[in-house]
């Protein structure tokens, strides 16, 4: 295994506020690492400290072996080899496409790198455009092409899909993940979509204020959360208190074995690890809400004493009706953690 | 310069005088900037709400039609309608002719007659700020306002004049500005304010320390009225409420009428007659010897206004980039502080520029550098003066500049292999040259349009367009003056209508 990105110990502060807090990184050459996480936590500036717009304070910054940022060592960003792309786009107003994508290109080969470039990015014939007379998706690929150019070793996208619009987003993305693939970049992408890091990364590292909370490919992530906090960045989930004693978990949905120490648990299960049954005995649960979305509907259902819980509702289930839940105790997530109610985590779902 | 003058020992003639003059410079000061800044502020909203809200016939010609008045430096427009109204003027002439004795004499050249100019000069920033206020903030909530069954007068005043009133105010700010530093136009009517006090008091009197205790008096006035604006602009932060197309007001017949005289009466006054009258001057009675003296007035006016706008972008340039550079609030506040020159009438920029370059000068006297003035009454003291006084315009199309400049281009740039340098010419430059050229020439011509501080400062027997207008028009020798005049308004109309593209461009 080789690491084209490493960041080791990554800590950085603006004023008072402490911005980064130790971030450990790595990413090899045609791999996609997704940094998750919510405004504030922290993303853009590990891309910015990557890139070198800003000097590393604490921590370093290695691609390829070679020590790019450190406390006393400052590469400047044009001798990094690292291309950025931001939200929007960010293309020279005053050049054409051509003028853009050339931009970091010198010599004999420019003419020919720029029409490959565009060719590959569905651009062909645009080359005297200006890129005012471009849709955003466009623009979008026209600063994928410019960054490509200079072949570099890592590329960082600063949320470069957020600002399309839904159906293009998906199309955009497909295609430029498929081309960073192929033209074998470490890619990092910044984003504060779940779906999306689930979608393209190989890799997703989940930030919250500062930290990495958890890093591990998208299935993992998803089926495997650390903790409540994890999981509830990944999409729906409910955390339902439970009690471990004697190698079995006690919880308000049942009893099953565990390989954990005795104490307070948290017990995490999306909704789809969540089975509704037309009612047969105690305790009874009653239905609260259905919201339909398309594929799939959410049902929230509530009993004495207990919080709501989300689960997929399945054809023909109406509102009050009673049932029972059933939790699939091979896929529920126990992790150890101090008491608190049973609550349903609904962060990530949009 | 000009605080320091307040601790200074007063000289004792000037006591005596202060006790007789003073109160007449405050009484005229105050009744004028008073008259004007009412008179503007019903004409400027006026005209503003009838342009922008009801269907008038030629709305987008009296669009920019009523910004023209702007063109004219107000003393221009003084020389121009004193030739119209005074007693031996066309006007009154026609009157006694028409009634007799019955026509009252009017002497034109009093302090009505003054606010009558002033505000006929100065309306349109009133015009321009609530024009863009109405536009900007009103149109959804118009609608939203007349669907709740408001009529035009009931939305007039409960929701567009709210909305606009931080715009409203920052225009009138503005024309007050402008009407405390006025010097051409009240030294022609004679009317004694403070700007006058301070030249007469100066050259006439011979007393420094006066005038520059009268100019500090001013820069309070000017201190106050910035902190008004400042207030009008923290308070009412409104927001954008855009959205789609005014929802305009039908007018009657009559109704029609009126509001076309009511917005053409500014224009017709403060543009079409004045500048009938100087083209009819100068076709008719052109001074036979000002071809001579024509062509060094334009070039001095020309060299002068070329090399002060290059200057000052210059010093834009570097000021904005440390703004953008050091980030700090202390250098922010630094530049802001730096540019309130503008805010600073020219008479009293001039007196405190004449006393730092004495001081200067003195100083290398003492050292023994050079004998006599270096500095002081040169074309290098003069071009100090602009650069304190037009700084602020030129830092202003650099800043807007610079803001198209977004920090992502400089990332983009540099990720992509270009150095600092590098990425100057092939970024900023061709980005930033569009702002440059426009700040350059806002303060060409504001530099041929200056006259209290091209008038104080300017070396001995070096003349300008505005200098010599001004000064054939005090000689009473207005048909000479006509030539220069038109130079200057033809100048003075670049900027006016760049003004009014850039404030009116949301317009569809």
């Amino acid at each position: 295994m080789t690491v084209r990105l490493a960041v080791t110990g990554l800590r950085h502060r603006y004023g008072a506020h402490q911005v980064l807090d130790g971030i450990d990184l790595f990413v090899e050459p045609v791999e996609v690492l997704c940094l998750l996480g919510p405004s504030g936590s922290g993303k853009t500036t590990i891309l910015r400290l990557i890139a070198g717009l800003e000097p590393v304070q604490e921590g370093t910054i290695t691609i390829d072996g070679r020590l790019m940022g450190g406390p006393a060592r400052h590469t400047p960003p044009e001798r990094r080899g690292v291309g950025l792309v931001f939200q929007d786009a960010a293309l020279f107003p005053h050049l054409t496409v051509a003028g853009n994508v050339g931009f970091g290109l010198r010599g004999g080969e420019r003419r020919a790198r720029i029409a490959d470039l565009l060719e590959r990015v569905g651009l062909a014939g645009f080359e005297s455009r200006y890129p005012h007379t471009l849709s955003g998706g466009q623009q979008q690929r026209v600063a994928l092409a410019r960054a490509l150019a200079p072949s570099p070793a890592v590329m960082l996208l600063d949320e470069p899909f957020a600002a399309l619009d839904a159906i293009r987003r998906e199309q955009v993305r497909e295609e430029a993940i498929a081309l960073l693939r192929e033209a074998g970049v470490a890619t990092v992408l910044v984003t504060h979509d779940a779906e999306e890091a689930m979608a393209v990364a190989d890799r997703i590292a989940l930030l919250d204020e500062g930290r990495i909370l958890q890093t591990a490919p998208p299935r993992d992530l998803y089926e495997l959360p650390r903790d409540r906090r994890a999981a509830a960045a990944l999409g729906k989930v409910n955390v339902v208190l439970g009690e471990v004693a004697d190698g079995r978990v006690r919880t308000a949905l049942g009893c099953w074995p565990v390989a954990l120490p005795a104490g307070p648990v948290d017990v995490l299960l999306r909704p789809e690890w969540l089975r509704v049954l037309p009612a047969d005995g105690e305790p009874s649960w009653r239905v609260a809400a259905i919201r339909f979305q398309g594929p799939i509907s959410y049902a929230w259902v509530t009993a004495d004493r207990q919080p709501s819980l989300i689960v997929l509702a399945p054809p023909g289930l109406r509102l009050d009706q009673r049932v029972s839940v059933i939790a699939d105790s091979t896929r529920a997530v126990v992790v150890p953690t101090r008491p608190r109610h049973v609550e349903a985590l609904d962060f990530a779902s949009r | 310069m000009v605080l320091h003058s307040l601790t200074l020992p007063a000289d004792p003639l000037w006591i005596e005088l202060s006790a007789i003059v003073l109160p007449t410079y405050l009484a005229n000061t105050v009744l004028l900037v008073v008259g004007v800044g009412l008179s503007a502020l019903v004409l400027g909203v006026t005209t503003a709400w009838l342009v922008t809200m009801c269907h008038l016939p030629g709305r987008r010609v009296l669009d920019w039609l009523l910004v023209l008045p702007l063109a004219f430096p107000t003393y221009l427009l003084a020389y121009a309608s004193t030739d119209l109204f005074e007693y031996a003027g066309p006007v009154q002439s026609t009157l006694r002719r028409w009634f007799g004795a019955a026509a009252p004499g009017i002497e034109f050249r009093s302090l009505p007659g003054a606010i009558a100019v002033l505000t006929i000069a100065l309306y349109p920033y009133v015009y321009l700020f609530a024009r863009a206020g109405f536009l900007r903030g009103s149109a959804t909530l118009l609608q939203v306002s007349r669907a709740l069954g408001c009529g035009p007068w009931r939305s007039f005043f409960t929701v567009a004049l709210p909305l606009a009133r931080p715009a409203i105010v920052a225009g009138l700010a503005l024309v007050l500005m402008e009407t405390l530093a006025e010097f051409g136009a009240v030294q022609y009517f004679a009317v004694d304010t403070f700007t006058t006090g301070i030249y007469l008091t100066w050259f006439a009197l011979g007393s420094p320390a006066g005038a520059m205790q009268l100019a500090a008096f001013l820069l309070a006035g000017v201190g106050g009225l910035l902190a008004l604006e400042r207030v009008a602009r923290g308070g009412g932060r409104v927001a954008d409420a855009g959205g789609g197309p005014l929802p305009r007001y039908p007018l009657g017949r009559l109704a029609t009428a009126g509001a076309l005289t009511i917005c053409l009466l500014p224009v017709v006054l403060g543009f079409i007659l004045p500048l009938g009258v100087f083209g009819r001057l100068a076709v008719e009675a052109g001074d036979a010897r000002l071809g001579v003296d024509y062509l060094p007035l334009l070039r001095n006016s020309v060299v002068l206004g070329a090399t002060a706008a290059g200057l000052i972008v210059l010093a834009a340039i570097a000021l904005g980039y440390a703004m953008r550079i050091a980030k700090s609030r202390f250098v922010a506040a630094l530049v802001r502080f730096s540019a309130l020159g503008y805010a600073v009438p020219g008479s009293v920029l001039s007196v405190g520029v004449l006393a730092v370059i004495g001081a200067f000068d003195r100083g290398a006297n003492a050292l023994g550098l050079a004998a006599g003035l270096v500095a002081g009454g040169s074309i290098g003291a003069l071009l100090y003066a602009y650069g304190v006084r037009f700084l602020a315009i030129a830092l202003n199309a650099v800043e807007s500049g610079l803001a198209t400049v977004r920090p992502e281009f400089d990332a983009a740039a540099r990720t992509l292999g270009i150095g600092p340098l590098r990425q100057m010419a092939r970024i900023h430059l061709p980005l930033l040259r569009a702002s440059l050229l426009t700040g350059a020439l806002l303060v060409f011509v504001d530099v041929l349009k200056e006259l209290p501080a091209t008038l104080i400062v300017r070396p001995f027997n070096f003349d300008t367009l505005a200098v010599r207008a001004y000064q054939l028009a005090s000689d009473e020798r207005l048909s000479e003056a006509a030539t220069p005049a038109l130079t200057i308004v033809a100048a003075g109309l670049v900027p006016v209508i760049m003004t009014s593209l850039a404030l009116g461009g949301r317009r569809r």
